[in-house]
């Protein structure tokens, strides 16, 4: 059974003007136990809210969020962060730099049980452990941590109360590619041992294409292509996902390496999305239709796309 | 064993020690550190240390200059005043009333004031509005201005006084921790409290305020210093502190009359004012850079 399943989840923000801003359009995945989903796409295209929806920390517009085969909305906010978990982009900006280590990590535990301060400690020395951070330095501060030790703070905070889904936003964007390493095997290390399913979102295909299973790929809110990692990155059907892996240089195959260059290198404002299928004004291979109709999401070679073409 | 020595030197002790290293670097801050440890022995040990009572009169004895001078005597170390009354006992007592004045005013607005500002800045909106629009009023008055009319509307005496500094001096508080919530309240680990399920109290309390502490501890020595200025004006002006209650300000008022035949009854509780703004000032200053995470290495 799926852990979080996802079906036409819409978060939209009302601006200023009456206008709206779909940063989440019409959104479905399904994330299976002890997989790894990797969400994709351009700074801007939803990503981030996508993750604070799923958090509550956004409200969602419309669609349906289940957690274990039980929607959102008959679920508490306390069971719903019991079984969903957020690692943060930012290791420094997400820890309080005015409390200790055990303080940060046990933050979560504090809140939501009756634990006293002694067992906090006992089990902040025990995820230190296992996130490989030494069990003395419980008492220091954020500042104290290098970037490699705070995020693996980070990702101790978010295991105290043992949930089944991460969110992994970005985490390690804001890593040295040494350390990237490190905590990427780390989250791998966990997922095994702790039969933890991720949502990993990230702009970087690379690290994507090594941790995980399935990968969407985003465009303005909306889902340009879905499926199993070998089919998005060694037979993508998408022309954004073609962009996309031949911008990244990771792909060895010539169909990637000789796609031609996105038209329009800017992303279109949220605000005033085209018409049509949304990546037409930057398609390199968009055809007259692309700017009228709106393409379903299809199924088409095993994997689901939203493309005319 | 190794581990737990180790967890011990992080403690307290510790924080205080690295507080320290970098607050002794300021040789200002720890000089304004000793002026006002100075007063508050001397405020605390006023029965003890002062001559004679502050409202001890002796008729024998009106307007003596200091014992330095011809005519002084050593029985009154710093003169007497126009009613023969101790100066030296009265600066000591003085220093009770203004450092208790000043204290008091520093709790009633660093309350209401971080309060407001919490609240204020963290809901936004028509809280916000509000709260912003009375700090507003507020501050459209110059601030001694307003301790005058807040003590004519309630009447002046110690207490009054206190009351009417207090509410002169939130605005400061309220402005700075406005600003400094709407800048921690962005930041990615107040975020990530909600997602753990934290309440706005929890998030205002252990989340945000531990963050404005550095500029609060400071907003709070330099307030400290301006209430003792402002009650000392209000006393000055007789609508503050009532005699014969010693204090400087009105000490000062008093001896407006003989600035001439006898300088040292202005200059004497002057010098005393001067010098306990002057160390909170430099002191606060030191906390400043003392305090801010960002600048330890």
């Amino acid at each position: 059974m799926s852990v979080l399943k996802v079906e036409n989840l819409k978060t939209f923000y009302p601006v200023k003007g009456g206008k709206v801003v779909k940063a989440v359009n019409n959104l479905s995945f399904t994330l299976e136990e002890n997989q790894t989903l990797g969400i994709v796409g351009e700074s801007g295209c939803g990503k981030s809210t996508l993750a604070k929806t799923l958090m509550a920390l956004e409200e969602k517009t419309a669609g349906s969020i289940f957690f274990g085969g039980k929607e959102s909305a008959q679920m508490s906010l306390k069971e719903r962060y019991q079984y969903i978990q957020m690692v943060f982009q930012d290791p420094l900006d997400s820890l309080n730099p005015r409390k200790k280590a055990w303080e940060i990590i046990t933050d979560p535990m504090m809140i939501n049980t009756n634990a006293s301060k002694k067992e906090c400690i006992k089990k902040a020395s025990e995820l230190m452990e296992l996130v490989g951070l030494r069990t003395e330095q419980i008492y220091k501060y954020p500042h104290m941590f290098s970037g490699g030790q705070r995020q693996r703070l980070g990702i101790a905070r978010s295991l105290v109360l043992n949930p089944k889904v991460l969110i992994l936003d970005e985490p390690v964007s804001a890593l040295d590619v040494s350390i990237q390493a490190q905590i990427l095997n780390l989250l791998k290390k966990l997922q095994k041992e702790m039969k933890l399913s991720y949502i990993f979102i990230s702009h970087d295909l690379s690290v994507v294409n090594y941790i995980a299973d399935k990968t969407l790929v985003m465009y303005l809110g909306k889902v340009s292509e879905y499926g199993h990692n070998d089919q998005i990155f060694n037979s993508p059907y998408h022309p954004y996902t073609k962009t996309l892996l031949k911008s990244a240089h990771i792909s060895s195959s010539n169909e990637i390496k000789e796609f031609p260059k996105l038209i329009d290198t800017e992303l279109p404002s949220p605000l005033n999305p085209p018409s049509g299928c949304f990546f037409h004004t930057r398609c390199p291979v968009a055809k007259d239709e692309c700017s009228k109709i709106i393409p379903p999401v299809e199924i088409k070679r095993e994997r689901e796309v939203s493309c005319l073409l | 064993m190794n581990s737990n020595s180790e967890a011990q030197n992080i403690g307290m002790g510790y924080l205080l020690k690295e507080f320290w290293s970098h607050f002794s670097e300021n040789k200002g801050a720890v000089f304004g550190l000793g002026l006002i440890t100075t007063f508050i022995i001397i405020a605390i040990l006023a029965p003890l240390i002062s001559p004679h009572g502050a409202s001890e009169v002796f008729p024998g004895s009106l307007r003596l200059p200091p014992f330095w001078s011809e005519g002084g005597s050593t029985e009154f170390l710093l003169g007497t005043d126009d009613l023969g009354r101790d100066v030296l006992s009265r600066l000591i007592y003085g220093a009770r009333v203004s450092l208790f004045v000043g204290v008091s005013i520093v709790i009633i607005s660093t309350l209401v004031g971080t309060t407001l500002g919490l609240v204020s800045g963290y809901f936004g909106g028509k809280v916000d509005s509000v709260i912003m629009r009375f700090i507003d009023i507020l501050m459209a008055y110059p601030s001694i201005l307003l301790a005058i009319i807040v003590v004519s509307v309630i009447g002046p005496g110690m207490t009054n006084a206190i009351i009417a500094v207090a509410i002169v001096n939130i605005p400061s508080f309220t402005r700075l921790v406005r600003a400094n919530v709407l800048e921690v309240k962005e930041r990615q680990f107040v975020q990530a409290s909600k997602t753990f399920g934290a309440g706005p109290i929890r998030i205002m309390v252990k989340e945000i305020l531990p963050n404005c502490m550095a500029t609060l501890i400071v907003q709070t020595t330099l307030g400290l210093s301006e209430g003792i200025l402002s009650t000392a004006a209000l006393g000055f002006l007789g609508l503050g502190v009532q005699p014969p209650t010693p204090e400087w300000g009105i000490m000062l008022s008093d001896a407006r009359p003989y600035i001439e035949s006898s300088p040292w009854l202005v200059t004497l509780p002057g010098l005393c004012i001067l010098a306990v703004v002057l160390g909170l000032n430099l002191f606060g200053d030191g906390l400043r850079d003392a305090l801010d995470p960002k600048l330890k290495r």
